[in-house]
Parts: C-alpha cells; structure tokens; sequence
C-alpha cells in the first residue's frame, strides 16, 4: 500500500486521521509533532543544559536521537542520565544499548544506580517491601534523577513520557480523584523550589508511534517490559485504554485534548500545601517526613 | 490460507480466509493492534495490508513498562 502524499510503501497507518505513511514522511510528521509541543509549550531556551533520563527504551532512545538534531537548532547542551534501578535480566541489557546509543552520537552520559544511593537494588526492594514495586521505585528514580539533575547544573530535566503515558496518568488520576495532581499534568512540571523543572518533549506522540520510529530508523534499543510492571494500575489502564484505541481511533488524543482544556480550570483551585524542610534530607515537603525519606524507612 | 507468525516468545501457524488482513490477523491471535509493529516478510507492514498464503508475520510488541 503505498503513502498517501507520494509513491513509497506505507510504514505507517494512522487511523485516527485516516492516513497511511512512508518512512520519510512518517519521521517528518513525527519530527513536526515534537517540535511543535516544544514551540508551544515553551520547553527549551537557547543554550539551556538539558538532562535526559535515558533507559535504553524506545522512549528514551526517540528522546535522545531527536534532541540530539533539534540540539543543533537551539543550540542546547545535551547530557544523559541513566538510572540502574537494579532488576537482574532487565535493566542490566537496557543500560547496554542506553550507552551503545549515547557512544553513537558522542553524547556525555552519567550512569547512577539504587545500590549506590540507597544501599539495595530494587530486587531486594520488591521482595521486602509491601506495596507494588512501582510505588518504590518511582520515589528513588526521580530523587535520583532531580539530584543527578542539581549536580550537573542542569537548567531543565528531558523525559521520553509520550502520549499514551499522559492519558494513562490522567485516567489514574480521575479514577482517585486527584484533581490536584492533574492540574500538574503537562508538557513542562510547575516551579518548584529545589526541583529542576521537568518537561516532555514526546507527550504528544503516541507510544505505538514511537516504536515504529526507533524500528524504521533502525535505532538500537531495548524492547522488553520490567518485570513488575503487571503488578500496576497502570499496566491494567494501559490494556484497556489500547482496546478503546483499537476500536474507537482517536480515543487517546480526545483525553489529552480533554486534559489540556481541563488543566486551566484547575489552575489555582487547590491551595498550595504548606512545605517545611524534611527533618532527614532538608528537602521541601508538605509531610512530616519527605515521600523518599519515607520510603527508605520502609525498604 | 497459511501465515507463519512470530509473537514475542514463540512462533505459531494461522489459519485464515483468503484475502484477509493483518487486522484480521489479529483478531485471529486475540491480540490488540495497538500494542505491536507489524513486520510482513521483513518489511514493515501496515495493518490494513492483504495478506498472501505463505507470508511471514512478526508482531514486535512495543508496549513497556519501566
């Protein structure tokens, strides 16, 4: 079947706007789609030192081969962050093609890991602790990744959040009626004092799309699932939300237009907690205790 | 007719209707098309593709978590 604006074979078929796509034209569109999000949303400025959490995933490799082009444009300084959580059979060969890639395109990269900062792998975190692992594992990443993102001096944190990531957060976050963190959901985290703010370049892209865009390119990256992620509400939306997809293309945009219109209405209707310093790492929380010093008590 | 699939983790052979889709494929295996690239004979194939007797299908699931 061939693309619908020239001759070539159609790689890609995108049923929500009824067009089927070449390789090139595919890239473009998905290219065009990035850049616009970043455009609008006012993600980067020029010569901004931009961070980016890279796992080795098709997400994260899609985030660092575009930045690496767009990097050009801006200009901005590019440096990888890797986290090894720890997960034997899994994050060990996705660390390997993350740094095959940052090797590629002679990008810096820095690789933490949990043994290091938190004295177990999330192995032994997921045997000990109560909740799902997911819960944990969160908590330490993204400590991990904002204090990783202080000491490089970075001005702003890149994540390979796409589409489908978005709309689940949202659905999550309506089913608990958690209309405070959805005020939150965006392109670009709010401010927050002590925090490098956080953006996601790749929000409008759907998560299909962009496993097409690392295969067509041929870009080396991991394709295999963490082994805890079945335990989550997550994993359950994600099923059900590609079944609707499936049936009704569209779908998953309709919720991130949904959530976007939704998002100014919320802005300023939940007060502001009040923060106080956390007793054991000095880090601003509405807690007696921050969520990360809390989680370390637990593992 | 005959397609020889390749699904993460094995490998089966489908029946299926003369003139059936990659779509019709997957409702065969029960799967969801919005969790896999589609490579037909090792090319990247699109989901309203004809498939012929004999054709080879991998379905790359590029759905993950973590």
């Amino acid at each position: 079947m061939k693309c619908d604006r020239c001759s070539k074979k159609a790689v890609a078929y995108l049923r929500y706007m009824n067009r089927k796509l070449c390789t090139d034209h595919f890239i473009k569109l998905t290219d065009d789609r990035i850049r616009k999000n970043i455009s609008k949303n006012k993600l980067f400025k020029r010569n901004d030192h931009v961070v980016m959490g890279i796992s080795g995933g098709k997400d994260s490799v899609t985030l660092l081969r575009f930045m690496h082009k767009f990097a050009k444009q801006m200009p901005l300084r590019l440096t990888g962050i890797v986290v090894d959580e720890g997960i034997k059979g899994y994050r060990d060969e996705s660390v390997k093609i993350a740094i095959k890639n940052f090797e590629e395109l002679d990008v810096p990269a820095v690789i933490y890991n949990f043994k290091d900062e938190v004295g177990k792998t999330m192995d032994q975190i997921a045997k000990k602790g109560d909740k799902i692992p997911c819960t944990y594992c969160g908590v330490i990443r993204r400590r991990i990744m904002n204090n990783a993102a202080k000491e490089l001096k970075a001005d702003v944190v890149a994540t390979g959040h796409n589409l489908d990531d978005e709309v689940q957060s949202t659905v999550m976050n309506y089913f608990r009626g958690d209309f405070a963190r959805m005020s939150r959901i965006g392109a670009k985290t709010p401010t927050q004092k002590g925090y490098v703010p956080r953006v996601k370049p790749l929000r409008e892209v759907p998560e299909k799309e962009i496993g097409l865009y690392t295969i067509v390119q041929g870009f080396p990256f991991h394709n295999d699932e963490c082994p805890y992620v079945q335990q989550s509400l997550r994993c359950s939306i994600r099923n059900k939300l590609n079944e609707l997809e499936a049936a009704h293309p569209g779908t998953k945009f309709q919720i991130l237009k949904g959530v976007n219109n939704l998002m100014p209405l919320l802005e300023g209707k939940f007060d502001n907690p009040k923060l106080n310093n956390c007793p054991e790492c000095g880090e601003r929380t509405p807690a007696k205790i921050c969520k990360y010093c809390a989680t370390l008590e637990e593992i | 007719m005959k397609i020889r699939v390749k699904l993460p983790g094995k490998s089966k052979t489908v029946e299926l209707k003369p003139n059936s889709t990659i779509l019709d494929l997957f409702n065969e295996l029960g799967e969801c098309s919005e969790s896999y690239v589609v490579k037909r004979n090792s090319e990247v194939a699109i989901e309203i593709e004809k498939l012929k007797s004999g054709d080879e299908v991998e379905l790359i699931r590029v759905v993950s978590g973590g």
